[in-house]
């Protein structure tokens, strides 16, 4: 009882302060849909921008998970809601550009939401153990086609990430990928422990999941795939010093909204984020969580995922991948 | 001895007066939150970190690693009260500790699982305390083959729980790995047993299997007999007698042994190592028909393999920044946003905040120690509390937990449906211990294969060419072989 | 128990029928996804057979251990009442749909008077939603009344 007149009490003195005559938004809790369990990337992603509004706007904004199907289930839930701005989703490469590469036959379409924001990126390492006689890319590349049949690489899932980022080095470096030996584990960390045991001889997966090892020296970045050197990893070359200038794959994550969202609804949060991207305090959390913070607008987010969708196609289908 | 200086200081830390109110909130919201079926400590902690939120980075550590301790906690006790395991590393404790609590003996039962606990994840932080940086060294040179073997060892306890039928026993195991499958390879992203169902697809959801299998079958095995209440024997005494306690000695320090070593291994699941502590100990006992229909040492030894495996857990997470479970990815991305950067140089370079956090969790222990085992008798009431209110709350609660699994209705449906499945298989004497071990054992199986197999371009040799992949596999031959026999002289 | 065992493992066998035709169906390596079901169709095939067995009918007239009629109907109730709550909840919202479940059951198990009967319904009812759905948050739908 008490919280619906505070909440109704805040409602008229901002709109009373406000240039607005409608209630300013949000007036109750907003849900920010994960597709995805606690804990991995899109759901830290998720509560470093539940948190930071939550502050902002007074108002309690939570993250509700809810993984199932890679990432389908809750992505279907959360653009089948009511457009009112209450429901949102938190969208990663995963069930956009990078699941629309790979499948042909997914029960929502990629334009069938409003997008409003990217938010963090998290960028690709290529790694090796710690004690792999190679030492750069070239090194691998070199390796791989001598001897393809003994070249043993993990992907995090066959339609992650990884897959996409280690194939396109594959391919981009003329190396025979069928003679190849792909070592498929259910997750980034699984990749990188089976790296760290040496029981593969090359990842590819992102920051937030090699990171761990390579601080602790069980694993050694030989390239990243950033336009700058990783802040925490100044020994890492980026893709392009390390002589693979077209290596692009990257993981990355943002904020849309069911269809039909209004305006000024996206232009709020899309207002939000564009000032957390400039906060120190949000950039410094981010990297606590080894997220870079890269922000775009609603409709340079979408360009975004339409490249990006150029991209992995011709990939997914010289992958095989693409169902 | 550094090593004794630093935790020392972490002690001195964590014994402050704010520090030890926190880990007491942490503690009780934990308990709660374990107690509550579905909500196990991965959703329980996602839930209450926001709570800590507002805390700075040393207190809200220390209340997070009591949110998860007790979250384990928790778990046990509905798994004793009323056979509804709080999560899945509980499942175990359900078979011999309902059974205690049906014979008047909660009390007993919930008291040997507080202190089997204790004691382990004590051991077991001991464990954590003094040889972290190698034992995750060694942890790493478990690879896929390696995981196969283990499992095939695991299998082995199947045979074990397979009871008079192994006709039986097999089958049910067969329809858990059959539901295992149901859903998307989690390898290859192939739609596996959907029939167009986008639900289906999502996979089938193990903590709604076990409420329904658990939980809801117990209630309708419950109805038949119109029970007046879960217990009707006579309460008992609340505390295990001294003799039981000295025969459990040998049991907790075993189930330590198996519940660290095990829980070191990142992707070796809660569930199975309870499975296997629990064979272990009825393997070693001199009376094993006593399993299964309340041995006290059935309820000490998951519940002790648990916490050690808990322990045993941080391991891989401080000092390689690898979550073994789901819970402790979350706990870690928590602990993350504190600043902590796990990885070997963690002890070298935050050797503050580690310690106080170990400290903090020997605290922990004690801390659920000691709420716990007034509470006892608390709990131990609630059997004799009128079926009437106890089944309604008890399918409430199921309702509940299996929809907060993954805020679906689905789950309840699946909940619903493994309820009846379940109460046919009591009906049919068809065991369930099988089908969710093998519910637990499909995916690992699998993956383990499967990635041992894409090693080696294809060639199963990969399987028998590596040391300690052959030794598993030859032990859990062995034992399979044993238990057969012995089942044949009885 | 023969009649009982020769359906399970008739059961049985259909799904290692259908594991098989997954299996057959699913577009991969048979290294990869098809692997398992097509090794569980064989074994569920094997495990159906095998309850054709003489020796798993069991001595006669054993089990299987159905319950008399009135313990029948006891089941068969709670299991209906579970359902009926279960499909209810999306419409009535969490508090109506549980008091409504509570208030049968009672009635069904228990003796109470009516006094009493509501009065446990309202506590359990309020309680569990205070807990649940106001502390925990968790997002019940919340049906035609908002709660």
């Amino acid at each position: 009882m008490l919280r619906i007149l505070l909440t109704g009490l805040l409602g008229v003195v901002a709109a009373a302060g406000g240039a607005d005559a409608q209630p300013a938004y949000p007036t109750k809790p907003v849900d920010i849909i994960v597709a995805f369990a606690p804990g991995g990337g899109a759901d830290v992603t998720a509560r470093l921008i539940a948190a930071y509004a939550s502050k902002k706007w007074g108002q309690s904004v939570n993250v509700v998970n809810m993984p199932g199907a890679s990432g389908i289930t809750g992505t279907l839930r959360a653009l089948g809601a009511r457009p009112d701005g209450y429901t949102l989703l938190l969208e990663p490469h995963a069930t956009s550009s990078m699941l629309f590469a790979a499948e042909s036959d997914v029960p929502f379409k990629m334009d069938g939401k409003t997008p409003i924001a990217l938010v963090t990126l998290d960028p690709v390492i290529y790694t090796v153990k710690e004690d792999s006689p190679w030492k750069s890319l070239k090194d691998v590349a070199a390796a791989a086609k001598a001897d393809p049949k003994s070249f043993r690489y993990g992907v995090g899932g066959v339609t992650a990430v990884a897959s996409f980022s280690v194939s396109q080095f594959l391919f981009g470096a003329g190396i025979p990928v069928a003679e190849t030996n792909r070592v498929v584990f259910t997750g980034g960390a699984p990749t990188i422990t089976a790296l760290a045991g040496g029981h593969i001889d090359f990842a590819g997966q992102q920051w937030s999941e090699s990171t761990g090892m390579i601080g602790g020296k069980k694993i050694r970045g030989l390239a990243v795939v950033h336009p700058s050197r990783l802040p925490g990893l100044p020994d890492v070359p980026t893709a392009r010093e390390a002589g693979f200038p077209d290596l692009d794959v990257v993981g990355w994550q943002g904020l849309s909204g069911p269809p039909k969202l209004p305006a000024p609804i996206v232009a709020k949060w899309a207002g939000l984020l564009e000032e957390a991207s400039k906060d120190p305090a949000f950039l410094e959390q981010a990297l606590k969580v080894n997220k870079v913070i890269a922000f775009k607008g609603p409709e340079a987010f979408w360009q975004f995922q339409q490249e990006e969708l150029k991209k992995y196609l011709p990939l997914a289908t010289k992958m095989g991948i693409r169902k | 001895m550094e090593t004794l200086g630093f935790l020392l200081h972490g002690f001195a830390q964590a014994l402050t007066l704010q520090n030890l109110l926190f880990a007491l909130i942490g503690s009780v919201l934990g308990t709660l939150v374990g107690v509550l079926p579905g909500i196990g400590p991965t959703s329980g902690i996602a839930i209450l970190l926001p709570l800590t939120g507002f805390l700075p980075p040393v207190p809200a550590i220390i209340m997070l690693a009591a949110i998860y301790y007790g979250a384990m906690y928790g778990g046990s006790t509905t798994a004793i009260l009323v056979n509804i395991p709080g999560e899945v590393a509980s499942v175990v404790t359900t078979l011999d500790g309902y059974q205690m609590a049906r014979q008047g003996r909660a009390g007993p039962a919930l008291a040997v699982a507080a202190i089997s606990s204790f004691v382990a994840g004590t051991l077991g932080l001991i464990g954590l305390t003094f040889f972290a940086p190698p034992l995750a060294d060694m942890a790493l040179r478990i690879g896929p083959p390696e995981y196969f073997g283990l499992v095939v060892l695991s299998f082995s306890v199947v045979v074990s729980l397979s009871g008079a039928s192994l006709v039986k026993g097999l089958s049910s195991a067969a329809l858990g790995a059959l539901v295992a499958l149901v859903g998307l390879d989690p390898m290859s992203g192939v739609r596996r047993f959907g029939f167009g169902s986008s639900d289906l697809l999502g996979g089938i959801d193990f903590i709604a299997v076990i409420i329904g299998l658990f939980a809801i079958t117990e209630v309708l095995v419950g109805v038949e007999t119109s029970l007046t209440a879960v217990s009707v024997a006579a309460l008992g005494k609340l505390m295990p007698l001294w003799d039981e306690l000295r025969s459990c000695v040998g049991t907790m320090l075993r189930a330590t042994g198996v519940g660290f070593f095990l829980g070191l291994l990142p992707g070796c699941t809660p569930g199975a190592i309870s499975f296997i502590s629990y064979d272990v100990e009825k393997r070693w006992s001199r009376t094993p028909e006593r399993f299964g229909h309340g041995a006290i040492e059935g309820v000490a030894a998951p519940e002790g393999a648990n916490n050690a495996a808990t322990s045993g857990g941080f391991v891989p997470l401080f000092a390689l920044g690898l979550p073994a479970t789901p819970a402790l990815a979350v706990l870690l991305s928590g602990l993350m946003i504190y600043g902590l950067q796990p990885g070997p140089l963690l002890f070298e370079k935050q050797p503050e905040f580690v310690w106080t956090l170990i400290a903090s969790m020997y605290v922990g222990n004690v801390m659920l120690l000691i709420l716990n085992l007034p509470l006892v008798g608390l709990w131990a009431r609630l059997c004799k509390l009128p079926y009437a209110i106890m089944a309604p709350l008890i399918l409430i609660f199921s309702v509940l937990g299996a929809f907060s699994v993954r805020n679906s209705f689905f789950d309840v449906g699946v909940a619903l449906a493994f309820g009846a499945l379940g109460y046919l298989m009591v009906k049919l004497a068809y065991p369930t211990a099988p089908l969710v071990l093998a519910l637990i054992l499909t995916p690992m199986l699998e993956s383990a294969l499967r990635q041992s197999l894409s090693m080696a371009h294809g060639s199963p040799l990969i399987l028998v060419t590596r040391p300690i992949t052959v030794i598993l596999i030859l032990a859990g031959l062995a034992l399979t072989a044993w238990t057969l026999l012995a089942r044949r002289r009885r | 128990m023969r009649r009982a065992s020769l359906l399970c493992g008739g059961l049985f066998l259909a799904l290692g029928v259908l594991s098989l035709v997954e299996a057959l169906r699913i577009k991969d390596a048979w290294q990869g996804a098809r692997l398992m079901p097509a090794a569980l169709g064989v074994t569920l095939v094997a495990l159906g057979i095998g309850h054709f067995l003489p020796s798993m009918a069991g001595p006669a007239g054993a089990l299987p251990a159905w319950p008399d009629a009135p313990a029948r109907r006891r089941v068969l109730f709670m299991f209906g009442a579970l359902a009926l709550y279960v499909a209810g909840l999306p419409h009535l919202g969490f508090l109506l749909a549980t008091a409504l479940f509570v208030l049968i059951l009672l009635r069904a198990l228990g003796s109470y008077s009516w006094a009493m009967t509501i009065a446990i319904t309202g506590a359990i009812a309020v309680a569990s939603h205070a807990v649940f759905i106001y502390w925990l948050g968790m997002p019940v739908p919340s049906g035609f009344l908002g709660v």
